[in-house]
């Protein structure tokens, strides 16, 4: 099996699975439209581009972060419920495409997710959506998409030898949320914690996917060249993480014990 | 029977923590807790240009419970059905109502704790007026809201043995709760309906009580919110009580309640 099949088959599969799931139709329909709820009450009386830029993108956002990260690493937790976790490490086809393909399914549901939120925000609120500029905003949410996609793959690694996934992933979600500044700009954040918030390339990609639909007093450059930085560090850290899980993984023999 | 009673809710609670050391249970318990208040509490901050955010501090506090009364207590007898304990409960001759209530004991004392430790650290972050708290009333109002919480909690987990659905439900009913308590934002901004929907909430009338104790004294009006709470709380009770009679019934006819 070539890599291109390994990573579509296990895409696919993971797909079916998961749409399978009743809580992950959660994540999918219902937690967009309440998360708008929330975010479009707070953000009712701010201004427009306030509403578009924080409400409207912020609720999208946090969605695709849940669908992507929340949802890859807790796979990993039930690959070892259903015994399947040590088969998918020590078959022939290579683990880091499986563990792709898995999170590549995971974004293509994500991203219907990100959709509903803008239609019901745009329906709900009669608020018309508008963007500032087209190619910025399609090339800055690929871009948003590539950089969920790293930080998911870095952290289900991390999981991959934990046996209290659950308990990590509940402690990812809102904390990335806010050091990322999905929901509101991180200038709000102590400088301290902002030093945090520049390491992760979603924090350049959000204030990207920003320039594109409102005006912001940050250029495009000072924003794309700290997420390239950002995400090959990710990506070379992530390859180094592997090779450190797959060593400890044959030493300890102990992947499968939950 | 007390004495059984006070060793099954022990036991409980360390089948509750267990798995955690103390780093995990500050990180988990404490630490998931105070970013998710900060979250809020800084979208509001950002949404309003409001610096006063004590109304923010004290509703997303009381919020946070449902972290422990609704998806801890939520799935209490959806894990004994997955470690196979369900059947031995349902055949024992133990009041059901004994065991759903020696599971509630570590989650009120984990949901006070939750709302007490937040508010106070959030309170220290955000500056929030203490001297202009009445502490007596906030703490009446935080033992109430605990109170219903986790009725609401006991109503869910007794419907988690007649769904596989569990989790959407209640990962659906905490975001409604944070909606309909007006922990960030004014219900009155709701359509009217959906207002309506508050009243049978549980936080709804707690949190408006709990907002009166900053710089206020005991009043008729927090005096029948608190009633209104209590009341809701043992409307929950009494609800689950009987559905887990039914349930019961049903599962012992049937013997299907680990099946789905």
């Amino acid at each position: 099996m070539n890599s291109k099949s390994v990573i579509l088959t296990s895409m696919l599969v993971q797909m079916k699975q998961t749409f399978s799931r009743n809580m992950f139709k959660f994540t999918l329909f219902i937690g967009p439209i309440l998360h708008t709820i929330i975010l479009g009450e707070m953000y009712r009386n701010s201004e427009q581009d306030s509403f578009i830029a924080y409400a409207v993108l912020g609720a999208g956002l946090l969605n695709l972060w849940t669908c992507i990260a929340f949802s890859s690493a807790g796979d990993i937790n039930r690959e070892r419920y259903s015994n399947t976790l040590s088969i998918i490490f020590s078959t022939p086809a290579d683990f880091r495409l499986i563990l792709l393909g898995k999170i590549l399914g995971n974004t293509v549901l994500a991203l219907g997710s990100f959709l509903l939120t803008v239609i019901f925000a745009t329906v709900f609120y009669r608020n018309p959506i508008f963007v500032n500029n087209w190619p910025l905003l399609i090339a800055a949410f690929l871009l948003t998409v590539l950089a969920f996609i790293i930080i998911s793959i870095f952290v289900a690694y991390l999981l991959t030898l934990s046996r209290k996934t659950e308990i990590y992933m509940n402690c990812l979600d809102i904390p990335f949320a806010l050091i990322c500044g999905f929901v509101f700009p991180i200038d709000n954040l102590p400088q301290f914690i902002r030093f945090i918030s520049y390491l992760f390339p979603p924090t350049w990609a959000v204030r990207l996917l920003r320039m594109a639909v409102v005006e912001t007093s940050y250029g495009f450059w000072e924003n794309f060249i700290p997420l390239i930085i950002t995400m090959v560090v990710f990506s070379i850290l992530t390859a180094w993480l592997y090779r450190i899980i797959f060593k400890q993984t044959k030493i300890l023999g102990t992947l499968e014990m939950a | 029977m007390i004495r059984r009673f006070c060793s099954q809710a022990w036991l409980n609670a360390k089948v509750n923590q267990g798995g955690l050391d103390l780093t995990e249970f500050l990180a988990y318990r404490v630490g998931i807790s105070i970013t998710t208040l900060i979250f809020y509490c800084l979208i509001a901050n950002h949404a309003t240009g409001q610096i006063d955010l004590t109304r923010w501090v004290v509703g997303n506090a009381f919020a946070l419970c449902i972290y422990e009364c609704i998806f801890g207590l939520g799935i209490c007898f959806n894990s004994d059905r997955y470690y196979g304990r369900l059947r031995s409960i349902i055949v024992s001759p133990t009041s059901k109502l004994t065991v759903i209530m020696y599971y509630g004991v570590y989650s009120i004392f984990i949901a006070f704790l939750t709302i007490v430790v937040s508010f106070a650290t959030g309170g220290l972050i955000f500056g929030i007026p203490f001297n202009d708290l009445n502490l007596g009333m906030l703490m009446l109002a935080i033992s109430i809201a605990v109170f219903t919480c986790v009725g609401f909690g006991f109503l869910f987990a007794v419907l988690a043995l007649i769904t596989d659905s569990i989790y959407l439900l209640l990962n659906a009913i905490g975001l409604l709760i944070i909606i309909f308590s007006g922990a960030n934002f004014p219900v009155s901004q709701l359509p009217a309906f959906a207002q309506w929907i508050a009243h049978i909430f549980p936080l709804f009338r707690s949190v408006q009580a709990a907002n009166m104790s900053f710089g206020g004294e005991f009043s008729s009006l927090f005096g029948q919110l608190l009633i209104g709470e209590a009341i809701l709380g043992l409307v929950f009770y009494v609800m689950s009580f009987i559905l887990i009679k039914i349930i019961e019934r049903i599962a012992i006819k049937r013997a299907t309640l680990e099946i789905f």
